[in-house]
Order: structure tokens, then C-alpha cells, then sequence
């Protein structure tokens, strides 16, 4: 049996910067030409690391995941 | 460019630009100097330049001054946000680097053009004067304000501190010169020159007291009851009765004004020198010659006092300023004390300008009752200048009042000055 849990993600925070992100769009379609594109590079940047800290968090929990995978096997295999 | 990191400072930047909220706290602690590129420097300036005028960090804004911001917000690969603390520590230890390199082909260069080797020395005393170097010395407002609020504390809860001993210290002071003041265990060399430190300091003067004695609080404690003239037992006993908290507190206010730093923490005459130095002091007391150390290795202690003074006769020349060391004298040997009566070392006598000494004529009689006035306040003292190098020799009697920690000069027989009330602010 499996036992233990892999890290969550900080749903909660993320779902505010999700919101914050939003807000920023909103922020694009009423500004300026010249506002437009340096609030498009932020958004786009905030969006990437979102992504990016999402995928470190996905790399990580399937590392944890193979492990326990793996030690799971182990013991079946032992018994 | 060596000792730099543009991956790092665009790192930072970036951060700050993108999560103002979060990280502008930290735009404090940097400087343009931190970065290297000229871009980046830009970008630092304008953010600086708008949390100067009370305004967020807004990167609309910062295109007023970058126009191109968006191109470096786009362009630049994702920061690692949460990471910025350590990134900052990366970029100031690099700007160390950048610094001491530039000190180093500055020294090079200046003694290749023949630059006399004073002025190199003064302008790397100046640099590191420049320096933001953690020191362990604390500023007598500090001191002053935490002894305050812990004897309200200590009374509050009834707590008692072990009765000190009180110890002496003295002075003779004109730059480029060191003085030693020589005393038995016991007569008032602490309590001397923390009258030379307060004196000097109520003139303006800025004073380094490296304390290896007593810490920085008892040290204060002391210093309030010299300025309360209030007894200082009632400082170290956490005894202050209802009306001397007024003059406490005065005493609060008037040591918060005086430029003295105490240092309980330095032991090795090797470091003294860049902690005085990067504080700007107009003059150094050490209390005391024995309890100092040194890194360099001697095989007897005679040895290593005679290293401890030549360290700090070299430093004494070097920072130019007056230097009062303290030093304790054997006990044996109850007669007035002369220039043999140095213990440890011959080095005190040669390296030093000026010797004093204090004397408790008292302690010569020992078992005898003792001259002290009816009142018993008052400690008959000589003060004994043995060797000036640029002035007299001579003995003075002085009194002194253990309970205040403070000095008199005497007069027809009596000490002057003492009935003076309690001072007011």
C-alpha cells in the first residue's frame, strides 16, 4: 500500500494570481498603445512564471511520485 | 567584467518591476553602484527616483525614463522571484569585490607614481571609512536608552544584579600620542576614564571605549550615575527610589547626546583598528592592557604585552589621534608606584608618550583606618603624571567620589566642585 502524500500546490495563491493576471487584461483593452505593450510584456512574463513555477511544482511531485512508486514496488517485491 | 553578475542584476530588477508590492522594500538596500550595466543602472535609477518621489513602482511610469522598458521586461527570461534576497547578497558581496579590486590597482598605481605612502594610507582609511562595516561597538543613545527601560523592568519586578566592583581610569591626549594610565585593582581606573570619555564627549568629541572589563550596560549604568549624580549602586541594584527618575531620565537624555561608543566585544588588538576607523573617532580608550590579545603567537605573556603595545603604538601613529590605554598594576608593592611598578613588560614604558598613575594613598597603610572624610564619600587619590613626553611631571591630589563615579580637584584640603546639585536638562 501506498502510504503519504505528494506536495500540493498552493492552489489558493495561485488562484490569486490568476485573478491579478486577469485584471491586468483588463488593464490592456482600456490603455494606451504605448501602456498596451508594456502591460502585455508583464502580463506575459507573470503568466510565464506562473507556468513555470507550476511546472517545477509538476517535476518535483512526479519525482516524489516515481519514488514512492518505486519503493512501493520494493516491498511488494520483497514480500 | 570580473566580480560581476548582469544575470543576477536583471534578476533583481526585473523582480521589482513585475512584483512592486512585494519586493520594492528591498530597492533600500541596494545602490546604483550594484550593478554593473549601464541599462541596468538606468533602470535602478528610475525606480529609485520614483520611491523618492513617494510614488509606486509602476512600469508605465519607468518609461518615462527607460522608454524601452517593455523590450527588457519581454526579453528578459523569467526571474526566480522568491530567490531575490540571496540575489541581493550576490550582487553586494560582488560590488565588494568590484571595490577592493579598484582599492588594490588604486595602491599599485599610487606607489608607482611614487605617491608618498602616507597619502595612499590616508586614502585607504578613507575608503574604509566609506565602508558600511559591522562593528560591534553599540552608540551610547542605545546603551543608554536599553540600561533605561531594563532598570525600569529590573524594579518593576523586584530583580537585584551582584554588587560590582567599581575600577578607574586617566588621561593626558594630543594626537599621534598614547597615554598609559597605570593603577592598583581597585583605586578608580574605570571610573577615570570614563570621566575622561564623558568630559571629552560633553565637548564634542567622539570616543571609542573598548571595554574588556565590564560590558557595555554596566558601563552605562556608571555613566548615569555620574550624570544623575545619583549613586550608582542604585543603577547596578535596580534600586532608583520615586524621585530620582526624574533625574534619571534627564540623565537619559543628556548621555543620548554624547558621541561615545562602547565596545565590550573587541579583545584582539588586531581588530581595534578598523572598527575605530570606520567609526571617525576623535579619541580611544582601553580599559584595559591586560585583558587585551593578539592573534600573533608569543611565547611569554611579557612577550605578548610587548606585541600588544607596539600594535597599538603603530595604529596610534597611523589614526592620529589620542590614545588612553589602562593598566593594571601588581598589588604588591604598597608605595607610591613609579615607572618600574609597569608590570608585565618594559614595552609599556617605551612605547608609551605619557605615563599616569593612580594612586589610593590609603591602600599603602592597609590595615591602618584609612583617610577618607567623615562622610566617608570621598577617596583621597594622587595622580601621578611619571612621564610626559612633551610636558612636566608632577603629583596632584585628587578626590574621589566611588558612589558618582566622579573626580575632584582639591582645594586647601577639600575637594572642589562636589556640592554641586543635581543638573537639570
Amino acid at each position: 500500500m501506498m502510504c503519504g502524500r505528494v506536495s500540493l500546490l498552493d492552489t489558493k495563491k495561485r488562484e490569486k494570481q490568476y485573478e491579478e493576471l486577469l485584471g491586468l487584461l483588463n488593464e490592456i483593452e482600456k490603455s494606451n498603445p504605448k501602456q498596451k505593450e508594456i502591460y502585455k510584456a508583464i502580463y506575459k512574463k507573470k503568466l510565464d512564471l506562473l507556468m513555470k513555477e507550476f511546472d517545477l511544482w509538476l517535476a518535483r511531485a512526479n519525482a516524489e511520485l516515481d519514488k514512492k512508486i518505486k519503493e512501493h514496488l520494493k516491498r511488494k517485491e520483497n514480500t | 567584467m570580473m566580480f560581476a553578475n548582469p544575470d543576477v542584476e536583471r534578476e533583481v530588477l526585473l523582480s521589482i518591476i513585475l512584483f512592486p508590492d512585494e519586493y520594492s522594500i528591498f530597492v533600500k538596500s541596494l545602490e546604483t553602484g550594484d550593478f554593473t550595466l549601464e541599462y541596468h543602472k538606468k533602470v535602478f535609477q528610475a525606480i529609485k527616483t520614483l520611491l523618492n518621489e513617494g510614488k509606486k513602482i509602476d512600469a508605465v511610469l519607468l518609461s518615462n525614463d527607460v522608454p524601452d522598458i517593455a523590450k527588457f521586461i519581454d526579453e528578459s527570461p523569467v526571474p526566480a522571484a522568491a530567490n531575490i534576497q540571496d540575489y541581493i547578497d550576490e550582487l553586494k558581496k560582488l560590488k565588494l569585490k568590484r571595490d577592493l579590486e579598484k582599492l588594490g590597482l588604486g595602491i599599485v598605481s599610487s606607489l608607482k607614481k611614487g605617491i608618498k605612502v602616507e597619502k595612499i594610507l590616508s586614502g585607504i582609511t578613507r575608503y574604509i571609512q566609506s565602508l558600511d562595516i559591522q562593528i560591534d561597538a553599540l552608540h551610547i543613545k542605545d546603551l543608554a536608552m536599553q540600561v533605561f527601560m531594563d532598570l525600569e523592568k529590573e524594579q518593576k519586578e523586584g530583580k537585584r544584579r551582584p554588587i560590582l566592583s567599581l575600577t578607574p581610569v586617566a588621561d593626558i591626549l594630543r594626537k599621534g600620542e598614547m597615554t598609559v594610565i597605570g593603577a592598583r585593582p581597585g583605586t578608580g581606573k574605570t571610573a577615570f576614564a570614563l570621566k575622561m570619555a564623558y568630559d571629552l564627549a560633553t565637548q564634542g568629541k567622539a570616543v571609542y571605549f573598548i571595554s574588556r572589563e565590564m560590558t557595555g550596560e554596566q558601563i552605562t549604568k556608571r555613566l548615569f550615575a555620574k550624570c544623575s549624580r545619583i549613586d550608582a549602586e542604585k543603577f547596578i541594584k535596580a534600586t532608583l527610589e520615586d524621585n530620582d527618575w526624574k533625574e534619571a531620565a534627564n540623565a537619559l537624555n543628556e548621555i543620548s547626546k554624547l558621541n561615545i561608543f562602547i565596545d565590550d566585544k573587541t579583545s584582539h588588538v588586531e581588530d581595534i583598528y578598523l572598527k575605530v576607523v570606520s567609526k571617525n573617532v576623535d579619541y580611544l580608550i582601553i580599559d584595559y592592557l591586560q585583558l587585551l590579545q593578539t592573534y600573533e603567537k608569543a611565547q611569554t605573556r611579557d612577550r605578548e604585552i610587548g606585541i600588544i603595545t607596539r600594535t597599538l603604538k603603530v595604529m596610534n601613529l597611523d589614526l592620529n589621534i589620542p590614545v588612553v590605554v589602562l593598566s593594571q598594576l601588581n598589588r604588591e608593592g604598597a608605595k607610591e608606584p613609579t615607572l618600574a611598578a609597569l608590570r608585565e613588560s618594559g614595552n609599556i614604558e617605551q612605547d608609551f608618550d605619557n605615563v599616569i598613575f593612580l594612586h589610593d594613598k590609603n591602600k599603602d597603610k592597609e590595615e591602618e583606618e584609612t583617610e577618607e572624610t567623615e562622610e566617608t564619600n570621598f577617596k583621597k587619590l594622587k595622580l601621578i603624571i611619571a612621564k610626559q613626553r612633551n610636558g612636566k611631571t608632577g603629583k596632584y591630589d585628587i578626590y574621589f567620589e566611588p558612589s558618582l563615579m566622579e573626580f575632584y580637584d582639591v582645594w586647601k584640603g577639600e575637594p572642589i566642585g562636589h556640592q554641586k546639585e543635581r543638573k537639570t536638562v
